[in-house]
């Protein structure tokens, strides 16, 4: 090739690019040796950074694929690409140089003159590829340890700063000084507990001249019980999860255990490898523990299709979808639902690759539940009592008390015997009842009680929904063994009562008998109606959920006879007390009537003829002799007495598995085979065409297991092999902190996101984070500790030229806090915050109206006794209608995993921040601080400032402040009524408004 | 894509985060489409909502959406079936319900005439159900497509499809779309806002109405009937709006100290938010206050002050797009006449739905033509899906009623660039199947689009790698509804 011509080019070339001295080219070109130039190592990172987004996978632009040596040597549309040894000839460097045709890469500047001088000698050199991987995409390949720039500087702290300094120096930029101790305290508490500092806290620091008084903060903060708090916050975007199932109904579900893990395994800094695989696997892990098991909530935060109608095979399909696609973006960076309709169009996944992650997860247990015949059949998943250690040893001692009690029954067989022979001749002795006209009678809450003459005692006025009657019967003529209560009819109460509920009917709850004021043990009751799912023995012990209740029997008189536990002597004073405490209103006693008897088997009177016909044949057969057995064990004394001990255990047992919260849970099927799964196509559910094992993408590193399950895909992401698990989650870590990962888009690692600013700080990062055994709090610590970190983030003209979105670090981060942070300096700054960690999700204020989903009926109820003031990470999620005030801030739906909120600046942002009850309740508190603080207005001032941005006002702030409270004060002394709204004076109105403005500076919710 | 290697704020503004660069205030935002060159998006500014030109001469500024949440029943309504009548109460021929999925009909269902009597009116001719006397009196001005069909058979679902082009929560709505592309020309007010009536929200809950990956400056924001009318839009109780102009003043001069060091735009796109906030404050109590409405126009609408209903949510659709408000969506659930007792059967339910809606919809196509609004605004009318020619009889019940039909249904528009007095589209004797000139949902989007000068698959937004659009990767413009 002739110099001349390629020297005529290379002019061209620098008028192109402008700034380039064609005179450099010459020179670097007169050197007669073409140098060799190596395609693995010099050309592929360029055309990795410049060309490939576009010429790349399915859709690449013009047919030209520069992903692979293949694709290179085909070239695309437009011809060959390039001809070896003939640069001139080459479409390439046409094309880089914009001759002839469109210039490369399409509306960007061009290539710089170096790049494009060791691309012409590529070609020059024969256009060999000496690395047939070169071009794979950079996150694709495992990262190595890069040696950290040696720069010899006291500005460096740790290896993170001689990355972003080498960086800076290349780009001829020095970093921000550090900033005031004020800020820093700040932005560290903000950072690691999400709160922002007491005045003690700041003032301490500030005072704390020792050398290392910010790594004291720093491991103060990290030690704390709120990091894992802070933490979890995001990762709970990335678990999706929610306090309902979205979608129509979106009806309420108890899903917090799992958030509650999420905080602790934070807390107990588990390690990010044990940490991936419980939420994945945790219920296949070996000898897997309930928390494990809990862990798994990860899975099951899926939204849940229960509308009517809907097809539960097609709605659980899309729950597994959800599944393999969120573990693909959480740990993987990766868009794997672009494969779920067709091969992924820019990124190196298939579709089968998609469905071989989906085979994963689709061998999990469901249980089917409702009709299906009338479209409500629902497809529900496990979920797992997860009791405290106090409420399992609890329930280990219930367990071992009824299991005693029902042996110590089944013990006394042989004294039975004695017992039953016994009965069989008391119960056939007549039965006399002796009517007890009370003395008094009166009602606890108001209904009025009359006694007639034949001894039956009427309610009526008033009717509360519960009652409780108080009887004093007089004395007992004869030895009493029995007790009956009569419920009479009367045409004053609907269906003739004998209740005086809107039906007739009544509950009774509990019967108290005393003697002389002591109390006389009740056995066993007998009646002649009970309605069902009611026991009428539950009276005998106060039960609230259960006793005496009458339903489809209205109308109609009943009675109960009751035997006492041992004889009460004749001549006692007789108390009998009635309660009616069920949660059914009204349901209480109407008309009734007490008698008494001494006969040796009271319930004799309420025996069943056929079982009076069995006790009066002398010949039984065995199945009669055991139908009378059991009928005698019902209604003795002495086993009512022990079987009322069973059921009072079992009742305790039952109100205790009550309160033991539930966890949702991912539990695998008994499948021998590989897991299989059938590729859609066009990702329809009902088109099925190949059938996959499960298994993971292939361009990553193989998963060596024959037959794979969720256990072996975790263990499989988090295997020192894998390319972006650790490079994706110390980047997320890192947004964390700068607002911007070091990969933009922390959602995609592939060619469609953006590339790293720092390349080999995130690998150096990533193979850090691996070789200290995945330790998280280290590489928070070790952000924290930086100097990049502890830069002022004020920036300078010229730096903000430069650099708007600070993508090189040369000054700090400042960004506006995510929503439930900025609900937390709202609580914290006013000193309302309930520091309470964990347990169910709490209702804080909320506008009324927010939900309204159809066929739910459910309600926000507002949380109390300071739940109501509990930390945002806390606030009950709702996915169809989100916490306003966090959905005005960005908040997400929480209906998918999201990985990166977007900050937007919006007026509804600015409404919800001054007029939300909730902020004016912080207000109000944040007032009250400050009046309190000094004597001064100005000190009034500082204290409110110090709380909500960790620092003294300058004098000019203070000046305007103070011009405000002046006005104001003179506004609200004219209006006192006004004041009196806003908590009190005049003044106290001044300062809640004060408060107000300090609690929307922008300062107040940003960190900076 | 760019080297982050080298940052120059000139020549690096790389294609894909130009608009992030300039655009501070508003996160991610960037009209992709200048990825194909187009000089459409390169008006974009720092304003979200700054008003944008189309891509092409617009026929219409504003849509209003009316959404009949719940599904209406087209055979009762709209398209006519003599065939239908005659076997009412026949079982339903087999090769109908081959392979065909249902939510709630089991079995044989029987065929279900429609009770209603349908006439021909206007010069059009359009052939509408006594259950619409209103509509009939502006047959002339609407085109009714009688040729809808959906792929989704339940609410929530073909709910989120018909609003975002995707069944699944998560998809920018179709009027975040529109302010996304073409912001909006009121400045006190949201671009995209959201009216409820009826029973209760929609099944597809806020999605609906969701930016999904857009800025959320893109959702529709709800403006409610009861309580405040826009969430925190009131001054707290004891706080007056001299009091709150004091202390925004203050704000204002605390903000503008910290913007003079820390030099973050963000700061400055606050301090006009909140100037905005406090404009809303009082525009939106002005705007929603409709006693001031003449009363020939409260007669003509059936409105009543302070009510919670569809007929003054349609005259507050009129007074926002009188403002400038580019999307406004009108909810009104209660449609889904399924019959499984009084309350949901076509006898009453459907009639009631009726006597709510009828009036006030036609009142406002009327008054928007008295005003001049009609040619720039598209009305748009209908529910998610269609209903059954067959009765469900759910448990045997004897309250007709008709389950779920995405096959087939009708839908109204009209104003804007829609040709007016149009009937398009035809379904076989029994309205089960589409016969003629099949409008799927992506197509209506394609259309309404175009309408209001945007090319469906140029109005992209980059989202996980990939470009996304409202009419995903189907779509066609209906050139018949064209005026």
């Amino acid at each position: 090739m002739g110099k001349g011509a390629s020297a005529k080019s290379w002019v061209k070339v620098g008028m192109v690019v402008g700034a380039a001295t064609p005179f450099a080219f010459l020179s670097a070109n007169q050197n007669s040796s073409v140098p060799q130039v190596s395609f693995g190592r010099q050309v592929a990172p360029v055309f990795k950074a410049h060309c490939i987004s576009c010429h790349s996978g399915k859709s690449a632009a013009g047919k030209l694929d520069l992903s692979t040596a293949t694709g290179m040597k085909k070239g695309g549309v437009s011809g060959a690409l390039f001809k070896a040894g003939d640069p001139k000839d080459s479409l390439l460097m046409k094309r880089l140089m914009g001759i002839g045709g469109a210039s490369m890469p399409m509306g960007m500047p061009p290539l710089s003159h170096e790049d494009l001088a060791m691309v012409r000698q590529w070609i020059e050199g024969g256009a060999k590829f000496d690395s047939e991987t070169a071009m794979k995409h950079w996150a694709y390949v495992a990262p190595v340890m890069p040696k950290v720039p040696n720069l010899n500087s006291s500005w460096v702290r740790n290896p993170i700063d001689a990355f972003v300094l080498a960086k800076l120096k290349k780009e001829g930029l020095r970093p921000s000084p550090e900033a005031s101790k004020e800020t820093l305290i700040r932005r560290l508490s903000l950072d690691l507990i999400g709160l922002p500092p007491t005045p003690a806290e700041v003032s301490d620091f500030v005072h704390d001249k020792s050398p290392n008084a910010y790594e004291k903060v720093v491991d103060r903060l990290l030690a704390s019980p709120h990091y894992g708090e802070r933490q979890a916050r995001e990762w709970l975007d990335l678990a999706r999860y929610a306090d309902t199932d979205g979608y129509e109904k979106d009806l309420n579900r108890t899903a917090w255990e799992y958030r509650d893990w999420v905080i602790n395994a934070y807390n107990r800094n588990m390690p990010y490898d044990q940490f991936t695989v419980e939420q994945i696997a945790g219920d296949l892990m070996p000898n897997s523990t309930l928390q494990d098991k809990v862990a798994t909530g990860f899975e099951r935060n899926t939204m849940q299709n229960l509308e009517g109608g809907v097809n539960q095979e097609e709605a659980h399909f899309a729950v597994v979808e959800d599944r393999a696609e969120t573990t693909a973006t959480v740990w993987l960076g990766t868009t794997l639902m672009c494969a779920r309709c067709h091969d992924h169009k820019y990124d190196p996944f298939t579709q089968k690759d998609y469905y071989k992650m989906v085979a994963f997860y689709n061998n999990s247990v469901v249980l089917p539940e409702g009709p299906k015949d009338i479209g409500e059949e629902k497809w529900l998943e496990p979920r797992i009592p997860i009791p405290t250690p106090t409420q399992e040893a609890e329930k280990q001692r219930l367990n071992g008390e009824i299991a005693s009690l029902k042996s110590g029954i089944e013990s006394s067989v042989g004294q039975a015997d004695q017992r039953y022979k016994a009965w069989q001749v008391a119960a056939l002795q007549p039965v006399t009842w002796d009517v007890m006209k009370p003395e008094k009678a009166s009602a606890q809450n108001g209904a009025t009680l009359k006694v007639a003459d034949d001894g039956t005692i009427t309610a009526s006025g008033a009717n509360p929904d519960r009652e409780n009657y108080d009887l004093s019967l007089g004395t007992s003529k004869s030895e009493l063994r029995g007790l009956r209560l009569e419920a009479l009819t009367d045409p004053s109460f609907v269906n003739n009562g004998p209740g005086r509920a809107d039906n007739g009917n009544f509950v009774l709850t509990n019967i108290e008998l005393f003697a002389d004021g002591k109390p006389v043990g009740l056995a066993v009751s007998k009646t002649d109606y009970t309605q069902s799912d009611f026991d009428a023995d539950e009276a005998l012990v106060g039960n609230k959920e259960s006793g005496w209740a009458v339903n489809d029997g209205m109308g109609k008189p009943h009675e109960m006879a009751i035997a006492v536990s041992s004889p009460v002597p004749a001549g006692a004073k007789l108390r009998l007390v009635l309660e009616h405490q069920s949660r059914f209103a009204k349901h209480v006693l109407g008309k009734f009537r007490v008698s008494v008897t001494d006969a040796p088997d009271p319930l004799a009177s309420l025996m069943p003829a056929d079982v009076k016909a069995l006790l009066k044949s002398t010949s039984r057969d065995k199945k009669q002799e055991d139908q009378l057995l059991a009928y005698f064990r019902s209604t003795s004394p002495f086993y009512g007495a022990k079987m009322r001990e069973v059921k009072r255990a079992e009742r305790e047992l039952s109100d205790l598995n009550n309160q033991i919260p539930m966890a949702m849970v991912l539990q695998e099927k008994p499948t021998k085979g590989p897991l299989t799964e059938w590729v859609r196509h066009r990702g329809e559910f009902t088109s099925k065409t190949d059938e996959v094992n499960a298994g993971t993408p292939s361009v990553l590193p193989p998963l060596k297991t024959a037959r794979a399950d969720r256990l072996d895909l975790a263990k499989w992401l988090v295997s020192k092999n894998n390319p972006l698990t650790a490079r994706v989650e110390v980047n997320r870590i890192w947004e964390r902190y700068f607002g911007r990962g070091i990969v933009e888009t922390s959602e995609d690692f592939g060619t469609r996101g953006t590339p790293p600013t720092h390349p080999e700080l995130l690998d150096w990062l990533a193979c850090e984070f691996m070789a200290k055994g995945w330790d998280m709090k280290a590489v928070n610590r070790m952000i924290v500790m930086s100097s990049t970190y502890r830069q002022s983030s004020d920036a300078t003209p010229t730096l903000l030229a430069r650099d708007p979105q600070n993508l090189l670090l040369a000054r700090g981060p400042r960004f506006r806090m995510e929503a439930e942070m900025i609900h937390d300096v709202a609580l914290q700054a006013s000193g309302l915050l309930s520091p309470k960690i964990g347990g169910p999700s709490v209702f804080p204020y909320q506008p009324d109206g927010i939900w309204d989903s159809p066929y739910s009926g459910q309600r926000w109820m507002p949380s109390t006794n300071g739940d109501q003031y509990r930390r945002g990470i806390y606030t009950f999620w709702k996915r169809t209608a989100p916490y306003p005030s966090f959905e005005a801030f960005d908040a997400t739906s929480r209906e998918s995993c999201t990985v990166r909120r977007i900050r937007t600046n919006t007026p509804l942002q600015a409404l919800a921040q001054l007029n939300d009850k909730f902020i004016m309740l912080a207000s109000q508190a944040l007032a009250k601080k400050m009046e309190t603080a000094g004597k001064t207005t100005e000190t009034h001032i500082d204290e409110g400032f110090v709380r909500c941005v960790a620092r003294k006002p300058k004098p000019a702030e203070v000046k305007r402040l103070e011009a405000l409270y002046a006005q104001l004060k003179s506004v609200y002394a004219k209006r006192p009524k006004e004041a009196a709204k806003l908590g009190g004076t005049a003044d106290d109105a001044a300062w809640t408004m004060l408060a107000n403005v300090l609690l929307n500076l922008d300062e107040t919710i940003t960190k900076g | 894509m760019s080297n982050p290697e080298h940052i120059n704020p000139l020549l690096d503004l790389t294609r894909r985060t130009f608009f992030k660069q300039v655009g501070y205030g508003i996160g991610g935002l960037a009209l992709s489409s200048l990825l194909a060159q187009s000089v459409y998006a390169q008006q974009e500014t720092r304003d979200p909502f700054s008003p944008r030109k189309p891509m092409f001469p617009a026929k219409a500024k504003n849509v209003i959406y009316l959404f009949m949440a719940g599904a209406p029943s087209q055979v009762d309504m709209f398209d006519y079936k003599p065939t239908l009548n005659k076997f009412d109460g026949q079982p339903c021929p087999g090769d109908l319900l081959k392979g065909e999925q249902f939510a709630f009909i089991k079995g044989t269902p029987k065929m279900l005439g429609s009770p209603y009597k349908f006439e021909k009116v206007g010069q059009s001719g359009q052939e509408l159900s006594e259950l619409l006397p209103h509509l009939k009196t502006v047959a002339d001005e609407i085109a009714v497509v009688r040729s809808m069909s959906t792929e989704q058979f339940n609410h929530a679902p073909a709910q989120l499809f018909m609003n975002t082009g995707f069944q699944l929560p998560g998809r920018p709505a179709f009027g975040s779309w529109a302010t996304y592309g073409l912001g909006t020309e009121n400045h006190d007010l949201p671009g995209f806002v959201v009216l409820i009536s009826g029973d209760s929200n929609p099944d597809g809950g806020k999605s609906c109405w969701g930016s999904g990956f857009l800025p959320t400056v893109y959702q529709g924001v709800e403006f409610r009937s009861q309580g405040e009318p826009v969430l925190f839009v009131d001054n707290p109780d004891g706080v007056g709006s001299d009091v709150r102009r004091d202390t925004l003043d203050a704000l204002h001069d605390l903000n503008g100290m910290q913007l003079k060091h820390a030099l973050d735009p963000e700061i400055e796109t606050r301090i006009s938010q909140y100037e905005l906030a406090y404009r809303m404050q009082t525009s939106v109590p002005e705007l929603m206050d409709i006693s001031k409405e003449s009363k020939e126009t409260h007669e003509m609408y059936g409105t009543e002050p302070g009510k919670k209903s569809f007929a003054n949510n349609c005259l507050l659709a009129r007074r926002l797009v009188e403002r400038g408000v580019r999307f406004v969506q009108l909810y009104h659930r209660g449609w889904d006449t399924h019959g499984s007792d009084e309350g949901n059967d076509i006898k009453h339910a459907l009639k009631d739905r009726c006597v709510e809606t009828d009036k006030a919809a036609a009142a406002l196509l009327k008054d928007l033509k008295q005003r001049g609004l009609l040619d720039e605004t598209i009305v748009i009318w209908g529910g998610e899906f269609g209903r059954t020619p067959m009765n469900e009889g759910r448990g045997g019940s004897p309250w007709p009623g008709r389950d779920h039909h995405p096959r087939a249904f009708t839908m109204w528009m009209a104003g804007g660039g829609i040709k007016p007095g149009l009937s398009l589209g035809a379904t076989d004797d029994v309205g089960y199947g589409v016969t003629e000139d099949p409008v799927s949902v992506h197509d209506l989007h394609a259309t309404l689009l175009h309408l209001l000068g945007i090319d469906h698959t140029k109005l992209t937004y980059l989202y996980q790698g990939r470009n996304f659009r409202l009419t995903d990767v189907y779509g066609n413009v209906v050139q018949k509804l064209l005026a």
